[in-house]
């Protein structure tokens, strides 16, 4: 058992199907998962398994469940600054330029201005935006707002990261650089992140474990190990066969 | 641990692949960010167009106004040739008497919309911020705000006399029911999502209501005291028709009596310049208070 990392312990969650209906709709059922320090976890799953909504149960966003969710032995109890998010739309407050974007984490943590202003410069660096730091989110791309969005979840050096579906609305090819700077931020922080992603690709290429999910009710299908050496090769044909592998697992499905 | 520093690295051999019919580029040299000054003369032209086409409506209706007196369409009792309103307007101003009836009206209006829009904001707000205050409010207030401000009036004249108090709480009324309604709506449009973000960073209520709702409400808060000041400015006039000694709106009703037309067709040539003077200062502070966002989102052309 492990107790110094993030811990799901039989989480199961239901929405009434209607507003002020009496039928429920189960859309987790009995997730169990322990995730080691520092671990990179993909969860992988088509619409409606209910890996977004587990994200937000983890975030705290959530508080309707049955089960446990621990943090180092200890219980969540709503959100917490040692759990940064990044969610698909970047969620950049339109009003405020990239650096104030960036402080918005931390608005709430006990730094001092001094403190704050350089942990949002070095957030801002490690994303590659420096030259961006006064630009509003209407003028920068998608793929440039989602990286504010990563330096922002980040700036309270949490010691989980979050991320829901973070490339899911960029082109391929801002994905496929974004999932590189993704694994470089990774492997430099040394933080847990567990991504929620529809991309089996993109969930071989980062995890260091796959969760493979299956809808109604949501759970837990098999989790695959990735033993594979970083930064991973897509051509690779043990790649290759790690993510036939997972995709034959949604060809079933169908 | 990381699982992955306990992977054995074994080395990759790439597939082979036919390199000799590729040709490659040399790599691009990587350039810093440039910041271009864009001219604006270049868009000289642009500008003189958008400037020039608000003018030509007023233009042609001005034409129409000539053609109508020259041709007899109407007597000139009834419409006034426009230069002979321009002969009363300028009378008007080089006799003073324009200004001190703009001052009274602007006086009223301004006043009667501070608080107005007070009380539209505060009332908005609370509603935003409290569904149970909405519950309790929003019902009766719908009611009350369909009741226009002239079937106020003699209700009004008795409990608030005819001096200035009437105007400013006729003009206040008006400017409230605009606001309130915008209020209450830019407090229901709060962006769910960034509230979402300013909980996972621990927001408390009064940081996400001075940090999120009310930098989103800033366009619609916007329009309602645009449009408040609109219904403001419409029904000062209404309550100076009705009663009062000066203003604006004693212009036209004495105008009328008198069945000087000149006159009431210089004091509303006045009325509409001020008004329209006024709707562009709050587009000017709207569009100082957007910046930052995309400006015309959402326009067609």
């Amino acid at each position: 058992m492990l107790n110094n990392g993030l811990t799901l312990e039989n989480i199961s969650k239901r929405f009434a199907s209607r507003p002020g209906s009496t039928t429920q709709l189960q859309v987790l059922d009995n997730i169990q998962l322990d995730i080691a320090p520092g671990e990179f976890i993909s969860i992988v799953g088509a619409s409606g398994c209910g890996k977004s909504t587990l994200l937000r149960l983890i975030l705290g966003l959530d508080e309707e469940y049955d089960g446990r969710i621990l943090i180092n032995g200890k219980p969540i109890a709503g959100t917490g600054l040692e759990r940064g998010i990044v969610f698909q739309d970047h969620r950049l407050f339109p009003w405020l330029n990239v650096e104030q974007n960036v402080a918005v984490g931390l608005k709430n943590s006990a730094l001092s201005s001094a403190e704050k202003r350089d942990t949002v410069r070095e957030h801002i660096e490690l994303v590659g935006l420096q030259d961006f730091i006064d630009a509003y989110p209407h003028q920068i791309s998608g793929g440039m707002a989602q990286r504010v969005a990563i330096a922002r979840g980040l700036v309270n050096r949490p010691s989980v990261l979050l991320l829901d579906e973070p490339l899911g609305a960029l082109d391929a090819l801002t994905r496929a650089r974004l999932q590189g700077e993704l694994q470089n931020i990774w492997a430099k922080e040394k933080i847990t992140m567990i991504l929620v992603t529809h991309d089996v690709d993109e969930a071989v290429f980062l995890g260091d474990r796959v969760v493979v999910m299956q809808p109604n009710p949501g759970r837990i299908r098999r989790i695959l190990d990735v033993d594979l050496p970083r930064p991973r090769n897509r051509s690779d044909s043990r790649f290759i066969a790690l993510r036939d592998d997972v995709l034959s697992d949604f060809a079933e499905l169908h | 641990m990381a699982r992955a520093q306990t992977a054995r690295p074994e080395p990759y051999a790439a597939p082979a692949l036919p390199r000799d019919n590729v040709k490659r580029l040399p790599p691009a040299p990587i350039r810093p960010v440039r910041k271009v000054e864009i001219p604006r003369t270049s868009q000289g032209f642009a500008n003189l167009r958008r400037y020039t086409e608000p003018w030509l409506l007023p233009l042609v209706l001005l034409g129409l106004w000539y053609l109508g007196v020259e041709r007899g369409w109407l007597s000139e009792q009834v419409l006034p040739p426009p230069a002979y309103v321009y002969q009363t307007l300028s009378d008007l101003i080089t006799s003073g008497d324009l200004w001190i009836n703009a001052l009274a009206s602007m006086q009223r209006v301004v006043l009667g919309f501070a608080l107005g829009a007070s009380i539209g904001v505060v009332l908005g707000a609370a509603m935003g911020l409290s569904r149970t205050v909405e519950d309790y409010l929003l019902p009766t207030f719908n009611a009350l705000v369909q009741i226009p401000v002239l079937a106020w009036l003699p209700f009004a004249l008795l409990v608030f006399g005819i001096g200035e108090p009437l105007k400013y709480v006729l003009i206040a009324k008006a400017a409230t029911v605009p606001i309130t309604l915008c209020t209450l709506q830019a407090f229901h449009q709060a962006p769910k999502g960034l509230l979402e973000v300013g909980r996972a960073y621990g927001f408390s209520r009064w940081q996400s209501v001075v940090g999120i709702v009310l930098p989103a409400a800033v366009p619609t808060l916007f329009t309602g005291l645009r449009l408040g000041f609109t219904k403001a400015w419409l029904s000062l006039v209404v309550v100076e028709l009705v009663a009062s000694s000066e203003g604006l709106g004693y212009l036209i009703v004495y105008g009328r009596q008198l069945f000087q037309l000149d006159l009431v067709m210089a004091a509303v040539v006045v009325v509409g310049a001020v008004g329209l003077l006024i709707d562009r200062g709050f587009d000017y502070v709207e569009r100082r208070l957007n910046r930052g966002r995309p400006g015309t989102a959402g326009a067609l052309s």
